[in-house]
């Protein structure tokens, strides 16, 4: 049956992924700008190179035409060389590494600090840890990753010295800080999430049961209700693995880190098309894959779900 | 059966110095709200005895599940407290019990079943797992002991295929045979007493048959006192040694089976009487309801709580205190009435008048 | 726009239990909340739940104070944000400005209640827009079904799986803005290039919510009377998928606001010729410039997520009081 399904589901990403991909292509395509501009010194490349690096590239192909070859290469796990003569597939796989570790440290965030917050609100609801979380949380989701991450670089790199100003080697120490910027957003939202849905499940008429079959307190919050409530928020943080990668252009450009997000935002300013379409392919990918990966978990923890 | 009965029952019924079974006292519980503190059980007082299935009848509302669950100690509190009385477990009052030896208890002494067993079982839990549960906890079984257990349990409340079903989800049962797993669980420990809250409301008609007697069948072969909670006249008069009228969380009458049939001695209980089909009514013939709702219990009338909708009334009813449950004088054994007027001619007449008008 | 997704999974059905007609019955089961003198209305009472919150009078009163000064600045100020003296760079806060001075002497005071204009056109067009477009998309998705419904689906899941940010980065480098665009254009922009990225997420809250009313006995009942498809839905399944939308919108506004001002930060959102807090807040966030003169991001930052904040937790607090789960 699962087998089944994910091979549906498998199938069915396949136009979303196609969707996508024509999408930021086309939007690759269309971004303004000359691609040979300053490639001859301070001069206007001559017609002929222009001429030249056009047709090498296939930039003088229809756009369809241009899509539908960039496909076929892509399934052969070929994402083009860009203007620099270097292969995308390379310019990522230096970079990937990098916003990797930077999304687990967020994650990991995101487990330890949302699920122990969001816990312990919900099950002290109404009490000062509650309005603190709930507060805090406000906060955060308030303030836009941009200033908390200068402010926290100022703070906590550069007048505490608790952690690393920038990040340019992306260890993981110096990936720390930047990590639980990039995740408090999401981290403010798991806890919130968590919180409601454990104070849901609190009054949840099996939780009753347990109390009636003499579990203890602790073992009818701990077991019976606990695994109810973390569904949603397992949810969420596979979820929010995909929207990092947004995230990641800003935090990773605070701590002049050099990963994907800041492949991107440089290929955007170079108007360097091959690489923007292949970072956010790969993004794409990455997303949709984490999509797969939480409905599965989701159905194991929630037998309820079918898929039938 | 008598094969499982051997196994699993063992009760040690030598030790019984105590009056009843179990002995609810001036019971006192209300709900502190944003909106106001609601009287939910306003002093009820009843009694089981060993092996006996007392019915708590009432209009949803009248706070019979409340009391249920401030027996039980498991009203959600806040906004739940109780307030004031006793509950006498074999003499010893479980009110006054520290919590966790409270919590002990329930199980091996007193367990209960809820109305809607959907969302009264864990959905994300196997079923063989939520019963085995008990034994792992309260008897500190292992594994695979609890596992013959449940399935043993299961087998006893006729779930077919107990053992490949051990491991399946709530959700892949009928509702019959959810409450079937329930009942398993609330009998797995042996208790002295089962309360059934509306084991039966959320099923089909044949299925209620089949766990009414399922209950039963188990009563005998496990010596249990049984609270029903019911709002279903029908269910009451068929399995019922006793039944206790609750109305605005208070009992109105408490009595033997067949005498209240026969003469019901409340104006409540004969307006509930009243209610029920009969069949020689004539066709075409309107069937009495009681007028009005239940009082709201944030703004609960002066008076007995049911004057407002008790044909009956006089000036003694809507003011002063409310009517306290007494013994019926005249030799009628076992039962009591909380009503001003309860030997006036008028009542006694219609109540006769309402008698016979019961499901046989 | 995925931060909210799971938040909004978890609450759609609390959502959709508060619209619907018959969440009354929530309240009676387990005997333990009273009976109702008179049957009033999920909407009243959560007025009533709300009335009583002092975080519900906060937030409404914040979120009208920024529109008032996003209406009508001068209000406020006599000063003209434009009007700056490279004489009073970076002046501390004084009597004379409140706020202090900037980079180049402009007045930050000025230039703070000034900017409140394009963050809350920004906020509020995008809300509007996405509403409108998701709204009526998931309608008809929801509605109709079948394959109407799998291609809108599928068109939703393209835009849903480009992270908003990124999609908005993109598509800014795309058209970008020159110094001499008109103002409302600039804003018509990023209103619709948020909204693009922004639209799924009411998209499959709506779907959801009509496909949940649609087989309500008193929907079947209109349809067995031979209710108009298209009066259906306009009187008897659009209200009550209503409140989810109207909600998780207030919600997105403020997220929108943020949006525009980390674009305006990255440096493809609004030109600096615009009066914003996200292009003030880019300039005062160079790292000497936070040590040496912190009030030139204080009060734009502060200014920004007070009024985020504001229409997230007006949006939060309506949800809550609509929740009968959460009281």
């Amino acid at each position: 049956m699962m087998g089944k399904y994910v091979v549906r589901r498998l199938l069915m990403m396949i136009p979303t992924f196609l969707g996508a991909t024509l999408l930021i292509y086309f939007l690759a395509y269309a971004m303004p700008g000359d691609p040979t501009a300053g490639r001859c010194g301070d001069r206007q490349c001559p017609p002929s190179y222009v001429a030249w690096f056009r047709a090498h590239y296939g930039l003088d192909k229809p756009f369809l035409e241009q899509y539908w070859m960039y496909i076929q290469n892509l399934f052969r796990g070929d994402l083009g060389v860009n203007y620099y003569q270097n292969t995308v597939v390379h310019e990522l796989a230096i970079r990937y590494p990098t916003t990797i570790k930077l999304a687990v440290i967020a994650v990991l965030c995101e487990i330890i600090i949302g699920m122990a917050a969001g816990i312990l609100a919900g099950i002290s609801k109404g009490k000062f840890i509650d309005s603190l979380v709930t507060v805090s949380t406000l906060v955060v989701i308030a303030i836009p990753v941009f200033v908390l991450g200068s402010l926290a670089q100022m703070v906590f790199g550069i007048k505490l010295k608790w952690f690393a100003v920038t990040a340019g080697d992306g260890t993981w120490r110096q990936l720390l800080l930047p990590g639980l910027v990039l995740g408090s957003l999401y981290i403010a939202y798991v806890a919130r999430l968590t919180r409601t849905n454990l104070i849901e499940n609190l009054r949840a008429d099996y939780v009753r049961t347990a109390k009636a079959k003499g579990m203890s307190t602790t073992r009818a919050f701990g077991v019976h209700a606990l695994r109810n409530s973390l569904v949603p928020s397992i949810t969420y943080i596979g979820a929010s693995f995909g929207g990092m990668m947004g995230g990641a252009i800003v935090t990773e450009r605070i701590f002049n880190i050099n990963g994907i997000g800041g492949l991107i935002w440089r290929s955007i300013n170079q108007r360097d098309g091959t690489t923007l379409v292949g970072a956010v392919v790969v993004l794409v990918l990455i997303y949709m894959f984490m999509t797969l990966i939480v409905d599965i978990i989701y159905s194991w923890l929630d037998p309820r779900i079918s898929h039938e | 059966m008598t094969t499982h009965s051997v196994t699993l029952t063992a009760k040690d019924r030598k030790t019984a110095e105590f009056e009843h079974l179990l002995d609810v006292r001036d019971l006192q519980v209300e709900f502190r709200m944003r909106s106001g503190v609601a009287k939910a059980i306003n002093g009820v007082s009843f009694h089981l005895d060993d092996r006996e299935t007392l019915a708590i009848l009432g209009e949803s509302g009248s706070g019979k599940s409340v009391t249920a669950q401030a027996i039980m100690g498991i009203l959600d509190t806040p906004p739940g407290y109780v307030t004031g009385g006793q509950v006498l477990f074999q003499g010893a009052d479980m009110l006054a019990m520290p919590t966790k030896q409270r919590a002990r208890m329930r199980g091996p002494k007193i367990s209960m079943i809820f109305q809607d067993a959907l969302s009264a079982l864990n959905p994300v839990f196997p079923v063989g797992w939520q019963i085995a549960e008990m034994f792992r906890i309260h008897r500190k079984m292992n594994k695979s002991d609890s596992m013959q257990q449940a399935i043993r349990l299961m087998e006893r409340v006729h779930i077919p295929g107990a053992k490949e079903r051990y491991k399946a989800y709530p959700h892949q049962f009928s509702g019959g045979m959810r409450q079937r797993i329930m009942i398993a669980m609330a009998i797995a420990l042996d208790p002295w007493i089962l309360i059934a809250d509306e084991p039966t409301t959320a099923l089909d008609v044949t299925v209620q048959a089949q766990i009414m007697d399922l209950l039963k069948e188990l009563q005998d072969e496990f010596g249990m006192g049984l609270i029903l909670i019911t709002h279903d006249l029908g269910v009451v008069a068929n399995v019922a040694d006793r039944i206790a009228v609750m109305y605005a969380g208070r009992l109105m009458e408490v009595a033997p089976v067949e005498p209240l049939y026969a003469q019901p001695r409340h104006p409540y209980t004969i307006g509930l009487l009243e209610s029920v089909p009969r069949l020689d009514s004539k066709l075409g013939e309107t069937l009495p309801a009681i007028g009005g709702l239940p009082p709201n219990l944030l703004a609960m009338p002066d008076g007995c709580p049911f004057n407002p909708r008790c044909r009956f009334a006089t000036d003694q009813c809507r003011h002063g205190a409310p009517p306290t449950l007494v013994d019926l004088a005249n030799n009628e054994i076992g039962r009591q009435a909380a009503c001003w007027r309860v030997d006036d001619a008028d009542v006694t007449t219609e109540g006769r008048l309402a008698a016979g008008g019961g499901q046989e | 726009m995925s931060d909210y997704l799971g938040r909004k999974k978890a609450t759609r059905e609390a959502l959709l239990e508060a619209t619907d007609p018959t969440a009354g019955d929530i309240l009676e089961s387990g005997e333990t909340e009273q009976r109702k003198e008179s049957a009033r209305s999920l909407g009243a009472d959560a007025w009533d739940v709300m009335r009583r919150r002092p975080l519900f009078w906060v937030a409404a009163l914040l979120a009208l104070f920024f529109i008032i000064v996003a209406a009508a600045p001068q209000l406020f100020t006599s000063v003209d944000p434009r009007s700056c003296d490279l004489a009073y760079s970076r002046l501390k806060p004084s009597l004379k400005a409140i706020f202090g001075y900037d980079m180049q002497g402009c007045n930050i005071f000025a230039r703070t209640v000034y900017g409140a204009r394009a963050s809350i056109l920004v906020g509020m067009g995008t809300a509007l827009f996405a509403a409108l477009l998701g709204g009526v998309l998931g309608t008809i998705a929801g509605y109709l079904g079948g394959w109407v419904d799998a291609v809108l689906s599928r068109l939703a899941d393209i835009f849903f799986a480009i992270p908003l940010l990124l999609g908005a980065i993109v598509v800014m480098a795309v058209l970008p803005i020159t110094l001499d665009t008109p103002y409302l254009v600039v804003i018509f922009r990023i209103v619709l290039v948020l909204g693009i990225f922004g639209w799924p997420n009411i998209f499959r809250l709506m779907r959801a919510s009509v496909i949940q009313v649609k087989p309500a006995e008193f929907v079947q009942a209109a349809r067995a009377l031979g209710a108009n498809p298209l009066r259906l839905i306009s009187s008897h399944i659009v209200p009550n998928a209503l409140t989810p939308l109207i909600v998780v919108s207030t919600i997105d506004l403020g997220t929108y606001i943020a949006t525009e001002a980390t674009l305006s930060f990255l440096g493809v959102g609004l030109p600096r010729t615009i009066v914003s807090w996200g292009a003030d807040i880019s300039a005062a966030s160079a790292l000497g410039l936070i040590r040496n003169a912190p009030h030139m991001l204080l009060f734009p930052a502060a200014a920004l997520c007070l009024t985020v904040l504001a229409f997230i937790m007006l949006g939060e607090v309506v949800r809550d009081a609509l929740d009968p789960k959460l009281r």
